[in-house]
């Protein structure tokens, strides 16, 4: 496949699916961000463990409808009561017809009951999106994070 | 007006068996914790890593056992040798990875080298040593005593503690039973600093009554109300074990989230089980049928705890078979599964209350069933044997309150 630079149209509407991933985690819609991935879609987070000669640890692998069903259980658990702001940066968008490659940057930022704001992950996302019935979807969404030593533990995804 | 903290009167000393119950500062106390360093931490053996960490000659691991920093060297002839990680000459930090592979370790101050046996074998510009009567063999790296079990590394500080086997007892070779033949490796690792005491994290691997956390009103757990066999083993030095407790995965609890466990099971194991065994005084080993957890609880502070958590597979398996254990480990006790996360929530709930200081019994009475809390029990009287403190009044008051 041949990736090119994105029409100005392509390229916002590919920001807007990875911007709202971000805004649905921040407001804890986690079936709506799943519904943000296609059927056949996969979902992989991990870190390079520098413990382990740098292998792809992976923390979390699903594919569609495990992503659905876990995101249909996170009310269940007990979770992390904390605010999380999910930001986004550095995006850079390839595309190719209906196909598309896009990596950001990103931060998680959590603020506890007291009103206490912490620095909590960083990493970054490499994307590749599908467009479908008009519409943008992840196709595959790989979450590779830099922080490795968490301050608490996380049910949810992080991107 | 605020009071300060322990200014509040304890409440009624319980009325129940002394070991039915639980002094809360030996959480709390940093005069206690101090202690633990040296009365525990500095005299038995502690885990620092699987040998599959450090493969090859040359490979290594850093550690840090009752706050001594330790470099642990596989060596030419298979062995392993462990050192703290400080040089001979100024005392500089030798090696500040966390892991890798070496010929030699050079400290990067003023680049004294040690071969990974540990002996000084290059100094800089040596000649200003010339008529001080300094000898490079008498600086090398110190040596610390190091054995292993099961492909799980230890080290002990003290040398007047008994050898590794003698510590572990009857657990020693209840561990061997369930290596693989190809041994295990390791694939999984990560850390999380989290805000209670080392102790209370212990004891939440240790008793199954906190089930309820996870299942009174949700479905996160894998175990039942009437899934649970009796079976505790308690042994010598505080350690227990609890092999083969019945766990519901997929089928009818596939709501649970979790893949059914009937294939790829390890040696030992039963279909869609779990074995706990619990080391005193930081270690836990826990089975998912497939996948092998190690947590390893390393004291910060008497309110913050390191842990490690390492998952592992059978060593050159196929990497389809690895692929599922690793989503197994994920699915439950991964940095993301369905139950860890709730357990550190549980623990780190308590440290701050018990801070306070107004509640300071804690009871730990329950009986007779799957829930009982004789695992703690049997863990603090150990406790209390090394620190040389009742548990329930580790600073004698109790007798003269009754």
């Amino acid at each position: 496949m041949a990736f090119s630079r994105p029409s100005y149209e392509t390229r916002q509407a590919i920001e807007e699916i990875v911007l709202t991933a971000a805004a649905f985690l921040d407001e804890k819609r986690f079936l709506d961000w799943a519904e943000l991935f296609a059927d056949d879609a996969q979902y992989e987070m991990l870190f390079k463990s520098k413990e382990l000669r740098d292998i792809d640890d992976y923390v979390m692998q699903f594919n569609k409808e495990e992503l659905v069903s876990r995101m249909k259980l996170l009310p269940n658990y007990v979770i992390d009561t904390a605010k999380r702001l999910h930001a986004v940066s550095n995006i850079k968008i390839e595309v190719d017809e209906d196909r598309a490659a896009c990596t950001s940057r990103f931060t998680v930022y959590r603020t506890l009951e007291d009103g206490t704001t912490s620095l909590y992950a960083v990493g970054s996302n490499d994307d590749a999106l599908v467009q479908r019935a008009g519409h943008w979807l992840f196709l595959k969404r790989r979450v590779v994070l830099d922080t490795r030593k968490l301050e608490a533990h996380t049910h949810m995804p992080l991107q | 007006m605020e009071l300060p903290l322990g200014a509040v009167a304890p409440e009624k000393v319980p009325n129940l068996p002394p070991s039915h119950f639980v002094d809360t500062r030996i959480y709390t106390d940093a005069g206690i914790f101090a202690e633990e360093r040296i009365k525990i931490f500095a005299k038995v053996w502690n885990f620092v890593c699987h040998e599959s960490e450090i493969a090859s000659a040359g490979s290594f691991r850093t550690a840090t056992v009752a706050g001594y920093p330790l470099v642990v060297v596989r060596q030419n002839d298979g062995g392993i040798k462990a050192f703290y990680n400080i040089c001979r000459h100024r005392q500089a930090q030798v090696v500040r990875a966390c892991s890798g592979q070496a010929k030699s370790f050079q400290c990067f101050y003023h680049l004294w080298t040690y071969g990974i046996d540990g002996r000084l074998v290059g100094v800089t510009l040596p000649e200003g040593y010339a008529g001080t009567g300094f000898d490079k063999a008498d600086y090398g790296l110190r040596e610390v005593r190091v054995d292993s079990v099961a492909g799980m590394v230890f080290v002990c500080l003290s040398d007047e503690t008994e050898s590794l086997r003698e510590f572990l007892g009857e657990v020693a070779p209840v561990l061997e039973k369930y290596a693989p033949p190809e041994g295990f490796e390791v694939f999984h690792f990560h850390q999380a600093e989290i805000k209670t005491n080392w102790k209370l994290f212990f004891e939440n691997n240790s008793e199954r009554y906190h089930q309820a956390l996870h299942w009174v009103t949700r479905s996160t757990g894998t175990w039942g109300k009437t899934s649970l066999p009796d079976g505790w083993t308690f042994t010598r030095n505080g350690h227990n074990y609890k092999p083969f407790e019945g766990a519901r995965y997929g089928g009818e609890h596939v709501n649970v989230g979790l893949d059914e466990r009937r294939e790829h099971i390890l040696p030992g194991h039963k279909p869609n089980s779990t074995a706990s065994h619990h080391l005193f005084p930081d270690l836990l080993l826990v089975s998912q049928t497939t996948v092998l957890r190690i947590d390893h609880l390393i004291p910060l502070e008497p309110g913050r705890t390191l842990i490690e958590w390492r998952a592992l597979g059978i060593k050159g398996e196929d990497p389809a078979i690895r692929a599922k254990r690793i989503k197994h480990h994920n699915q439950y006790w991964g940095y993301g599964g369905v139950q860890l996360p709730e357990d550190i929530t549980a623990t780190e709930s308590q440290w701050p209350m018990m801070a306070t200081g107004a509640v300071r019994y804690s009871v730990i009475a329950r009986e007779g069933d799957t829930f009982s809390d004789e695992p703690l029990r049997h863990y603090y009287k150990e406790w209390s044997r090394r620190m040389a403190r009742p548990y329930w009044d580790p600073f004698n008051e109790v007798s003269i309150a009754r």
